[in-house]
This record gives C-alpha cells, sequence and structure tokens, in this order.
C-alpha cells in the first residue's frame, strides 16, 4: 500500500512541484495551501509524513506543527522552508526533520524515505 | 464694817440652843436667821446669801452627806462654825479636817461664841484676801508669760557663768529644742556653737557695771547666710541688790540690714551713674533755677564744676534763650508737656562748638503738681556728623546709580566713554570742569587722547551751566543732548584732547603707575614738576593741576580719564579722587560687558557654524541608515527569491528529467508556463528593490494630477477585473498643476491601486478622488478590503513587511520615499474588515532649496558603490 504524504505550502507552484516529484516517487500525495486546511485534511485521514512550510499566511507552519502534535503525538513532520534561520528556533526541535527549500529535491525526497521506510 | 452688815445662819436641832443664840447675837445687832430643818438650811446655804454659818454637828453631819462642797471643801465662801458636845468630838475632827473654821462647845457660852465668830470672820477676810491676791498675781503672771513668749525677740536670762536660766518661746521654737536640753547650757555654746564668749558679747560688763547695754552681734548660720542680731542686755538684781542675772533681748534684723545693704548700693550706684554718665542731667525747681546738675551737664556746656551751674535759671539764661529752649522749658514747667529736641545747634556766639539732643520732663510731688523738670543733655555730634555723612553718600549713590543705568543702557564704547565724561562733569555728578579720555594703545605703548568734555572758557562755563542750571537737566537728558550734537560741542577740549600722545615710561612718568598699578594720582603744580608727564598733560590742557584715575577692564589697562577744575579752581579733594575711581571702575565694567558681548556673538556664530556641520553629520547618519536598510534588503531578497527559484529549478529539472517522453509534453507545457511565471515575479522583486536602493533621477515638471491619475489607470487595464470591481473616480476640475516627478507618482499610485485590488480578493468597490487647496493637493484611494489591523499600521510602510505570500514587502516603504521626495505625505486610515484608505498628500509650491538639495542628495548618492 502507497504511503501517504500531506504537503502544506501557501506556494502555488512549489505545491504542484511537490505533488508531482513525491507523486512519482510512488507516494500517494495530499495538499493543502493552508495550515487550517490541513487540519480539515487530518480529520478524515492519516499521513505517515506530513511536508510543512513555515512562512505561510495565516497560522505559521510552527504554530501548526504545534496543534498537529498535540493531536497526533507520533506524526511524523519535515519542515520545510525558505528561511534557514528557522532552524535554530526552539520550536523546530519537535520536527523530525528541518529542510531548507530548494530546487533539487533530493534531499526532501531522502528526508521522507528515512521517515516513511 | 458694820455688824449688821453680816449675816449670820445658825442650824441646831434644838430650838433653845437657837433661841439663845439668836438672843446673843441680836444683841449684839447680827443679822441672825436660825433654822431647825436641815432641808430649809440647805436650801439657804445654797443661795449663798449669808457671810457666817453655825451649825450643829449633827445637821452638818446630814448636810455634808449630801456632798455640799460649800461646806465641805475647805474653801467654802463662808466660815463655818460647828456647834458640838463631847459626844461628837471624833465628827467635829472630821467637819475641822473638811474645813470649818472652829468649833463651840454646848452649852454655848456668850462671850466665847462671839470670840469665836470674831476670829472665824477675821481669818476668813483674810483668806479671801489672801485668795484675790493670789488670783491677781496668776493672771499678772500668765499676762506676762503670754507677752514675752509671743513677742518675736528673743529673751534669755543668763546667770553670772553665762549659763542659760530660761528662755521665752520665740527662741525655743527658733531652735526647736525643749527647756530641758537649753537650761543650764552656756549662751555661747548653745546659740553661737563657739567654746569662749563671743568677741561682741557684753553681758560681762552688764555684770560689772550694772547698766544696761545695746550691741550688735553678727551670727555666721550654717547656710552661709549672716543673721544679724540687734541685742539689748540689761541686770537683774536679787532683794539685796545685787546682779545676779541677765536678761538678753534679741531681736533677728537680718532683713533690715539686708534691706539697708540694698538701698545704700542703689543709692551708690544711682549716684555713680549720675556723675559719671555722658549724659548731662540737671534738675530744677518749678520757678526754673537749677537745684541739681551732674558733671557730665558741667561739661557739656562748658561750665567750670556742677556746682556753677547750680542756681543758675533754665528760663531766663542767655544760652537756653538763644536756642529757643526757655520757651520750651517754660511748656514743661506749666503744662507738663514732655520735650524732646533731636539736635541743638548753638550759635557761634556761645561758644559751644556740640551740637545737642534733649529731653525734659516735669517732676511732680505727691499730688501731681508740678514741682520742677528734669532735664538730659546729650551730645549728639558724631551722630549728627554721622548722618550728614549718610545723607551726602546716599546723594553720591544716587549719582553712580544714574551713571550705572545709563552705562548699561549701551554697548557702544563711544557711548560709554560719554557717559563717564558726563557724569565727571556734570553738575549732578561730580561737577569737574572738564575730563578728557585717553585709550591706551599696546602696541605704541601710549596713550592717545580719545574723547573730552568740557567748555571753552569761563564764558563759555557760565552759558552752558547757567543753561543746565535752568533747565534742570538729569544725567540721561544731558546724554541724549550730548549724542544728538555730538559733533557741534566742546571744540576746544576736543582739539586739545586729539592732541594728547603720551608715551608710558615707568622711569621718567606717574601714568605708568596710573596705568598697571591701578593708582588714582592728583597732580598739583605740574607745570613745575620733575615729572615729564605731568609737565606735558598740563602744558597740553593749559592746567596746572589734575586728577588722573585709571580705567580697567577686566583686570587690564584701558585708558586714563583726566580730569580739572580749570575754570573755577576748585582744589580738587581726596574725596573726588575717590568717586572719581568709582566712574572709571563703573565705566571699566561697561567696557567689559561691551567685550564680553562682543565674544558672546562671536560664540554664537561659532555655536551656528557647529549646528550647521552637525546637521550635515545627521544627514550623513540617515544616510548611513538607508545604506543599512539596504544591507537588510540584501539579507532578505535571498530568502524571498528562494521559493520562485526552488519552482523553477524543480520544473526544469522535472522538464529535463521528462523531455524524451512525448506523452508528458502537456504538463511539461505547464511546468514551463510556470518557470516563465515565476521568472517574472523575479524580475518584479529584483526591480522594486533596485527602486528602493537606487531610484531612477527625478524628472520633475509642472503635471496635471488627475492626467496622471488616468494615466496609472490605464497602464493597470490587464490587472483590474472590470467584472469583480466597481471603480469609482471623482477627479476635482481644474487642480493647479503639480510640481512632481509623473513617473515616480505613477509607479506610487500603481502600488497603491494593486494593493487595494489584493485587499478585496472576492471584489468589492475601489474609488479614487483627488481635491486641491492652495496649499496642496490629495489623492485618495480606498478599498473595501480587509483592512489593516490596528497593530500593523505602525509597521506599514517599513521595509518588508508584507501579510501577502507573495511580493517583496517594499512597495509601501518605496512609494512612502517617493512622495517624502516630493515634499508630500502618505497615511492611511484603515478599519479592520471594512477596508482602507491610503492619502497621499502633494505641496502645490515648488521648493527651491528643497529641489536643489534633492539634486545635490543624489549627486551624492551616485558616488557611492552599489550595495548590491
Amino acid at each position: 500500500m502507497k504511503k501517504k504524504i500531506l504537503i502544506v505550502d501557501d506556494e502555488k507552484n512549489l505545491r504542484i512541484l511537490y505533488e508531482e516529484e513525491l507523486s512519482q516517487e510512488g507516494y500517494e500525495v495530499d495538499i493543502a495551501d493552508s495550515a487550517e486546511t490541513a487540519f480539515k485534511l487530518l480529520e478524515d485521514k492519516k499521513y505517515d509524513a506530513i511536508v510543512l512550510d513555515i512562512q505561510m499566511p495565516g497560522m505559521n507552519g510552527l504554530e501548526a506543527m504545534g496543534h498537529i502534535l498535540h493531536k497526533h503525538r507520533k506524526q511524523a513532520i519535515i519542515l520545510n522552508t525558505a528561511y534557514s534561520q528557522f532552524k535554530d528556533d526552539f520550536e523546530s526541535w519537535s520536527a523530525d526533520a528541518y529542510v531548507v527549500k530548494s530546487s533539487d529535491l533530493s534531499e526532501l525526497k531522502e528526508k521522507i524515505k528515512e521517515l516513511v521506510g | 464694817m458694820k455688824n449688821s452688815d453680816f449675816k449670820i445662819l445658825v442650824g441646831d436641832e434644838d430650838l433653845k440652843t437657837l433661841h439663845r443664840i439668836k438672843q446673843i447675837l441680836k444683841e449684839e445687832e447680827f443679822s441672825v436667821w436660825t433654822s431647825n430643818d436641815p432641808g430649809e438650811i440647805l436650801r439657804i446655804i445654797e443661795s449663798g446669801n449669808f457671810d457666817l454659818l453655825i451649825l450643829d454637828i449633827k445637821i452638818y453631819a446630814q448636810i455634808a452627806s449630801q456632798d455640799l462642797t460649800v461646806v465641805k471643801s475647805g474653801e467654802c465662801a463662808v466660815p463655818l462654825i460647828i456647834l458640838t458636845t463631847d459626844d461628837d468630838f471624833a465628827l467635829t475632827i472630821d467637819a475641822i479636817k473638811e474645813g470649818a473654821a472652829d468649833f463651840l462647845d454646848k452649852p454655848v457660852k456668850v462671850k466665847r461664841l462671839l470670840i469665836t465668830i470674831r476670829n472665824a470672820l477675821l481669818h476668813y477676810s483674810k483668806l479671801k484676801q489672801l485668795r484675790h491676791d493670789q488670783e491677781e498675781l496668776a493672771y499678772v503672771k500668765e499676762l506676762y508669760e503670754r507677752i514675752i513668749n509671743g513677742i518675736d525677740y528673743g529673751i534669755i536670762v543668763l546667770d553670772q557663768n553665762l549659763r542659760i536660766e530660761s528662755i521665752n518661746q520665740h527662741l525655743r521654737q527658733k531652735h526647736k529644742k525643749n527647756t530641758k536640753t537649753i537650761i543650764g547650757k552656756y549662751c555661747y555654746q548653745f546659740f553661737y556653737h563657739r567654746s569662749t564668749i563671743c568677741n561682741a558679747c557684753r553681758v560681762r560688763e552688764v555684770f560689772v557695771e550694772g547698766k544696761p547695754v545695746k550691741y550688735n552681734l553678727v551670727n555666721k548660720a550654717v547656710g552661709g547666710l549672716n543673721y544679724h542680731l540687734e541685742v539689748e542686755a540689761f541686770p537683774l538684781r536679787d532683794a539685796r541688790g545685787k546682779i545676779t542675772r541677765v536678761v538678753q533681748l534679741i531681736k533677728d534684723v537680718t532683713e533690715r540690714v539686708h534691706l539697708e545693704r540694698e538701698l545704700r548700693l542703689k543709692k551708690e550706684y544711682l549716684e555713680n551713674l549720675v556723675s559719671h554718665t555722658p549724659v548731662g542731667i540737671i534738675t530744677t525747681d518749678r520757678e526754673g533755677f537749677i537745684r541739681t546738675a551732674n558733671p557730665a551737664f558741667a561739661k557739656l556746656v562748658s561750665v567750670k564744676s556742677p556746682q556753677d551751674a547750680i542756681g543758675l535759671n533754665v528760663l531766663q539764661s542767655e544760652e537756653s534763650k538763644a536756642v529757643g529752649l526757655d520757651q520750651e522749658f517754660r511748656k514743661v514747667l506749666t503744662d507738663g508737656t514732655p520735650i524732646e529736641i533731636e539736635a541743638i545747634h548753638p550759635p557761634p556766639q556761645l561758644g559751644i562748638k556740640l551740637i545737642f539732643s534733649l529731653t525734659a520732663v516735669p517732676l511732680r510731688g505727691v499730688e501731681g503738681e508740678i514741682t520742677g523738670l528734669i532735664a538730659t543733655l546729650t551730645d549728639a555730634t558724631q551722630k549728627w556728623q554721622l548722618e550728614e555723612s549718610y545723607r551726602k553718600r546716599i546723594t553720591e549713590l544716587s549719582i553712580f546709580k544714574d551713571i550705572g543705568d545709563l552705562l548699561q543702557s549701551t554697548i557702544e564704547l563711544s557711548d560709554i566713554y560719554a557717559i563717564a565724561l558726563i557724569g565727571v562733569t556734570a553738575g549732578r555728578g561730580l561737577g569737574f570742569n572738564r575730563a578728557f579720555l585717553l585709550r591706551y594703545n599696546r602696541n605704541k605703548n601710549m596713550l592717545i587722547g580719545e574723547m573730552a568734555i568740557g567748555p571753552s572758557d569761563a564764558q563759555d562755563a557760565k552759558r552752558i551751566w547757567t543753561d543746565l542750571y535752568e533747565k534742570d537737566l538729569s544725567l540721561k537728558d544731558i546724554f541724549e543732548t550730548y549724542r544728538q550734537n555730538r559733533d557741534e560741542k566742546d571744540v576746544k577740549v576736543k582739539r586739545i584732547v586729539e592732541g594728547l600722545r603720551i608715551p608710558i615710561t615707568w622711569e621718567t612718568g606717574f601714568l605708568h603707575d596710573v596705568l598697571f598699578k591701578n593708582m588714582p594720582w592728583k597732580v598739583d603744580d605740574a607745570l613745575n614738576s620733575k615729572i615729564a608727564d605731568q609737565k606735558l598733560i598740563a602744558t597740553t590742557i593749559g592746567c596746572n593741576s589734575f586728577a588722573a584715575v585709571p580705567l580697567m577692564s577686566r583686570g587690564k589697562a584701558e585708558g586714563v580719564i583726566i580730569a580739572d577744575n580749570i575754570i573755577t579752581g576748585k582744589e580738587i579733594t581726596d574725596e573726588d579722587i575717590n568717586r572719581l575711581s568709582i566712574i572709571a571702575n563703573q565705566a571699566g565694567a561697561a567696557i567689559e560687558n561691551s567685550q564680553l558681548l562682543q565674544n558672546l556673538e562671536e560664540k554664537v556664530e561659532a555655536l551656528r557654524q557647529a549646528y550647521l556641520d552637525l546637521k550635515e553629520n545627521r544627514d550623513l547618519l540617515l544616510r548611513a541608515e538607508r545604506l543599512s536598510v539596504v544591507g537588510e534588503v540584501a539579507a532578505s531578497v535571498a530568502h524571498e527569491i528562494r521559493n520562485p527559484l526552488t519552482s523553477i529549478g524543480g520544473f526544469t529539472r522535472a522538464v529535463l528529467r521528462d523531455l524524451e517522453n512525448t506523452e508528458k509534453v502537456r504538463t511539461n507545457r505547464r511546468f514551463l508556463s510556470i518557470i516563465l511565471e515565476e521568472v517574472k515575479r523575479l524580475e518584479r522583486i529584483v526591480n522594486e528593490i533596485l527602486e528602493f536602493v537606487h531610484p531612477v533621477s527625478p524628472r520633475f515638471a509642472y503635471t496635471d494630477l488627475n492626467e496622471v491619475v488616468e494615466q496609472t489607470f490605464n497602464m493597470m487595464a490587464g490587472e483590474i477585473d472590470e467584472n469583480r470591481y466597481i471603480i469609482t473616480k471623482d477627479y476635482q476640475e481644474g487642480l493647479p498643476p503639480v510640481w512632481m516627478d509623473a513617473d515616480q507618482i505613477r509607479q506610487v499610485l500603481m502600488n497603491l491601486l494593486r494593493n487595494a485590488i489584493h485587499a478585496m480578493d472576492d471584489g468589492g468597490m475601489l474609488s479614487v478622488i483627488t481635491t486641491g487647496t492652495n496649499e496642496n493637493v490629495k489623492i485618495h484611494i480606498s478599498d473595501t478590503g480587509v483592512g489593516i489591523p490596528e497593530e500593523n499600521k505602525d509597521k506599514l510602510f517599513t521595509a518588508f513587511f508584507t501579510t501577502k505570500s507573495t511580493g517583496s514587502g517594499l512597495g509601501l516603504t518605496v512609494s512612502s520615499q517617493l512622495i517624502k521626495n516630493h515634499g508630500g505625505t502618505i497615511e492611511v486610515e484603515s478599519q479592520e474588515g471594512e477596508g482602507s484608505t491610503f492619502i497621499i498628500t502633494l505641496p502645490l509650491r515648488r521648493r527651491e532649496e528643497r529641489h536643489e538639495k534633492e539634486n545635490s542628495d543624489s549627486g551624492r548618492r551616485e558616488e557611492s558603490t552599489h550595495p548590491l
């Protein structure tokens, strides 16, 4: 059975890119354009990993991670952001991985593979 | 006394005896009562109305048993004769013991009866006398004792050895001892605590001489206070006339002695005071004749001694009349009006060179009637002279104050000099005839004449002084007049002063000391002086004597003021020199002020320069700040372009990977269009950044604002979907042209319109309004979008603040900067959930300076290296 991944990112084009690339890797990929949309999806479905952007309008990724981990303590989360400064942020330590956005998606793919097997 | 005067009561049970006795006594003409009834007898006895009682023993025994003191005590008022028989002898003895006078045996014999009666009566009359005498004696004794004990004299009876035989109560109480402990003690031991007789004691003398003596004793009391005792001692003789005792009467006069002493001291003190005081004091009688006078008075009015003054009449004397005091004294003596005169100036003919103050008050007798007067005379010469000098000093001070006020009104050196010279010469000032001011030239080491005031000759002087006197001008008026006619006045002295050039040498001149040792100088007979510069001055100003004082400012020699009295020839006094120095000092201070002010102006100019430098530095600082913002831009850009780069790179990789797979052409086409989109986005970001850090040089021109707004809408035609947004435009017609760079303003408008549309994702109303006044024009751009939360309003115009997921956050920062460059403002009003309005205000008037500054700023910016 395919492993399920949820992509949360406000950038439409990035969502398309991640969805395309990760589907090719053999994952079942859902996308959400905001933390709020992600929460809705999480109500009905379980994911093996969530790729979470930090800088988003509305609730940001760190805050969203707090909410998700509060309900699903074992949820695997990868923070995926354009900003490297959050890496030292105390809150990001709760994430299973921290990936700085790049056009080369191999690091992201590797981290997902490590987490979901 | 006749027998009939004697009433005799006879009591016997035996009537025969009664009768017989009655017979006998009647014959002898005694008044007789007889009774055989004991009850009746008792009643009669109790009435007491009889002189002799003859009672039968039996009756007596009966009555005696009734406890009748009259008959029992033996002290009964009347004699009692008991009638008895041999049988009753024992009872009779008892009666005799109880006080009966005698007894008669019954039967009574006539002769015996009468003898017994007479003896009894005689005996009782003697007894009565004795008793009376005793009572009298007791009374007298008690009286004396009371007197002796009652008086507050001490009374002591001494024997020949001066031992105390008795003392009175006063002394007993005083010494708190009872009689027993006192009696037998030696007088000096007990009273004076001495082992030998007191030195002042004269008791021995009384024993020898037998005459009373009076003397005083001082008893040193334990507490240190002396008792003063007045002692009277007189002899007591015994029956043979020998002096066996001396009585001492001792009176404590301590209080009196003290009072006397105090009074004496007081009297001496007053006498001392009166005779040594510098105040002259006299008393007169009602007629004005001097009764007493003290030495001070004699001295003040120049008579030899106080005695010489006594007998003179204050109402008649020459001296009184000469100063009108006779009238004043008369008032005191007749009306009792006190007088007080502060200063009496005796006329010269009296030969008294003093000034007096005088007071006089009436003396009154017991009834309040005027009996004379007492007058005090004080030498008020010094006081008066002191007051006079105060008055003079006050006048002087007011001159200096006037000059000071005038000096404060100017900082012009020539005015200061003129005021000083006017102060020196004016009648209301120091009153010198002429004054010259010479300034010290340091380079030439020379005093050079600068200014002078004074008349040309006696005639000129008279004219000027009369004129001034009549006009009664103040120093200020004189100064004003002088200032107006400066050039035409004092021609001669001006010529003189122009010729004054005096080299300073310490060897040959006095001016060296004046200038550098700050020594004012008075020069007399200068023409014959051996001192060169004195002679030079004298010949130049044409006056033989003059004063020279230094003019100093901040301790440095500024010059010299020379003053003379060439017209009046009045001698220059030390006082004049002092005042001259004061005016010179005042002028010096004014010169100092003037110089300080000049320095102050220089300082102000320096401060102004410093301020300008500071302002320039501040501008530099602002620029540096902007550069640091640019640094932040650089840091943010890297992040901001990461998202588009990620997707560009990612999709390019995907396209490349799938290039061989023709089935994926559609997907690749989609990816390529995304890549293109992201590249456009990157271009926009880069443009905005470049706009912020390196704006295009502005091109200003007078432009129609409405036209610019309309052009902007045209340019954005593709971006604004007319179906989703209602657009209203309200342009005020005939707006004056605005000095602006149209390109920049269009960019601002475009930015704001784009923001408005983005705020209304679900559609809404966009409205643009232009308005204008004489001062400025305004553009309102309103949307009905989400609005701006309160907390974000402040951050709105700072770089990289954005709530949008796309966009650099630079748009509003750049817009704000561009509007500022136009001298305008950009403001925002917003209600969250209702929409926002941005208001741009642009000034109408072209600001030349601003414009130039703008150019120079951009010029400078050109030189800096590009931060990116």
